[in-house]
């Protein structure tokens, strides 16, 4: 599996994040690298629960913070219509779009004959639920 | 328009902002129950993202009758209330027309409209319409300033809308293309998701115009709500007078601004002094009408200001260039750097005092000519800061 920089990593390297949801980095940090992360903007820590990113801009550094350990830690979204994860590092609009979003449409849906209703029987369901 | 003809008619229908629009239904259900704490929702949010939509939607899907009113149109104490004070959960006719009575839900736009100062009571109606009606009120408004706007953030509850996502404008601008049986490229489409940063009604803007054959590279963005440099700086780049116009009426929050920057690179001009009294006396009618526009509250007026103001440009910078040079009285809101605005907000508080003058006064006649004597090394990065800025 590559990460946006082209960067090789092992599958079980890898720590999937979504936006406002606590992660655990399944590493021993130490005091130090964990006080350094926690000072990012748009990290938080939640004792218990773990770290909680609410800005997709603190990645790259959280990266880099944790390269030594040779973990990545990838972004991800959940599609509104088919509930599937989406991958924000590799979407086009990566530049352009807001960086605390945690709810966006997959490509696959997106390129569907029918993705109107679909999304319309997406947002029914939830509203049910 | 297409952004009429497509506005959501349910709520299912609006795009984006999910956690918001849950937010909102939850209040709105504690309300009903009467565990809300606030007399109602104040939405908040840049233009375009579908508040309004949210909000006609949701009285759809609900059973509302929407009462809608905007705060720019009505801004004072008793015309809001001639406007809105009548109404209670049992005002409307729709027992009469349908057979069931809906409730009535007021909707008050555009509420950053109100200045507590220059509106007065414009504030206080609103919270009193929404206590004394026992109706469920929604307020929107595109920028809330927490110390103008204290008592609507303390009276009612602050969602946020944000922009969509390009991939949400991108579904958006492929249903109306494919309702109106549109070929157009997916290229094409993801070139307006791109540009249009997140405002839906410019998205669906930018498509209708491609429908009649428009090329996107000449279409502009929205121009409303534009910081106070790149509006400067699209006023002096614009190609036609009429370009200028349309960025002052859609940025009137600026002209207070755009006066005092237009005198300050008028005087630093080295224009000829007959050239120079001229223009000045142009721009002292502009000033004196603008202050008389908000001084007697005589809205009337602006269309005067509308052709004079754009005017003064257009000629205006045929002699002059704008540079970014931040005028004295701004200096204020340009520091960006946190240290430097501490150490100026330190000296703030100490200087004007010691020198028996106010502080804008300071601000403006002394400290450009002093900085170097009057700020010691504890403000360093202050009076490095200025002699970037003063020179």
């Amino acid at each position: 599996m590559s990460t946006s920089s082209g960067q090789k990593v092992d599958k079980k390297n890898i720590i999937k994040v979504y936006v406002g949801s606590p992660f655990q980095p399944r590493i021993r940090l130490g005091a130090t690298l964990f006080k350094s992360i926690v000072r990012l903007k748009g990290v938080e820590y939640r004792r218990g629960q773990g770290f909680i990113i609410s800005d997709l801009s603190a990645i790259p550094r959280l990266n880099t913070l944790l390269s030594r350990f040779n973990v990545v830690i990838v972004p991800y979204g959940r599609c509104i219509i088919c509930g599937k994860d989406v991958r924000c590092d590799q979407c086009e609009y990566l530049d352009l779009c807001r960086k605390d979003v945690d709810i966006c449409i997959c490509r696959s849906c997106l390129e569907q004959h029918d993705v109107w209703n679909k999304y319309i029987q997406a947002q029914r369901k939830i509203a049910r639920s | 328009m297409w952004t009429e003809k497509y506005r959501p008619k349910t709520v299912e229908e609006v795009i984006g902002n999910e956690k918001a629009k849950r937010i909102f239904i939850n209040w709105v259900n504690d309300w009903k129950a009467g565990k809300a704490k606030e007399l109602g929702i104040l939405l908040v949010g840049p233009p375009g993202i579908g508040k309004t939509s949210w909000v006609h939607a949701f009285a759809n899907s609900y059973g509302y009758t929407l009462i809608e009113t905007n705060a720019s149109d009505y801004r004072s104490q008793s015309a809001l209330k001639e406007r809105l004070g009548h109404v209670t959960k049992v005002s409307t006719l729709d027992t009469f027309f349908y057979g069931k009575r809906k409730e009535p839900l007021i909707f008050l736009d555009e509420v950053d409209g109100l200045d507590p100062k220059r509106d007065r009571g414009g504030i206080q109606a609103v919270i009193e319409i929404a206590k004394s009606s026992g109706v469920l009120t929604v307020l929107a408004a595109n920028i809330i300033d927490p110390k103008q706007h204290k008592d609507l953030i303390e009276n009612f509850y602050v969602i946020e809308f944000h922009p969509l996502t390009p991939r949400q404008i991108e579904l958006l601008l492929k249903r109306i293309a494919s309702e109106e049986n549109l070929d157009i490229p997916d290229s094409k489409i993801r070139e307006i998701a791109s540009k249009a940063k997140g405002d839906a009604r410019t998205a669906i803007n930018m498509l209708q115009s491609i429908a009649v054959g428009m090329e996107i590279s000449i279409m502009e963005p929205t121009i409303e709500n534009l910081p106070f440099s790149t509006f400067m700086k699209r006023l002096f780049e614009a190609a036609s007078y009429e370009e200028i116009s349309t960025l002052i009426q859609s940025n009137i929050n600026h002209i207070p601004d755009l006066i005092q920057v237009l005198w300050d690179i008028t005087m630093r001009s080295g224009m000829d002094i007959n050239f120079l009294l001229d223009y000045l006396k142009e721009l002292s009618e502009i000033d004196i009408l603008w202050r008389k526009i908000n001084l007697e509250r005589k809205w009337g007026l602006l269309r005067y200001l509308f052709v004079l103001l754009p005017n003064y440009i257009y000629r205006v910078r045929r002699y002059i260039t704008y540079e970014e040079k931040i005028p004295e009285y701004r200096f204020y809101l340009f520091v960006k750097n946190r240290k430097v605005r501490e150490q100026r907000d330190e000296a703030l508080e100490l200087l004007p005092r010691l020198f028996h003058v106010s502080k804008r006064k300071f601000m403006t006649e002394v400290l450009p000519y002093s900085y170097n004597v009057i700020l010691h090394d504890a403000w360093k990065d202050f009076r490095e800061w200025c002699s970037r800025v003063y020179g």
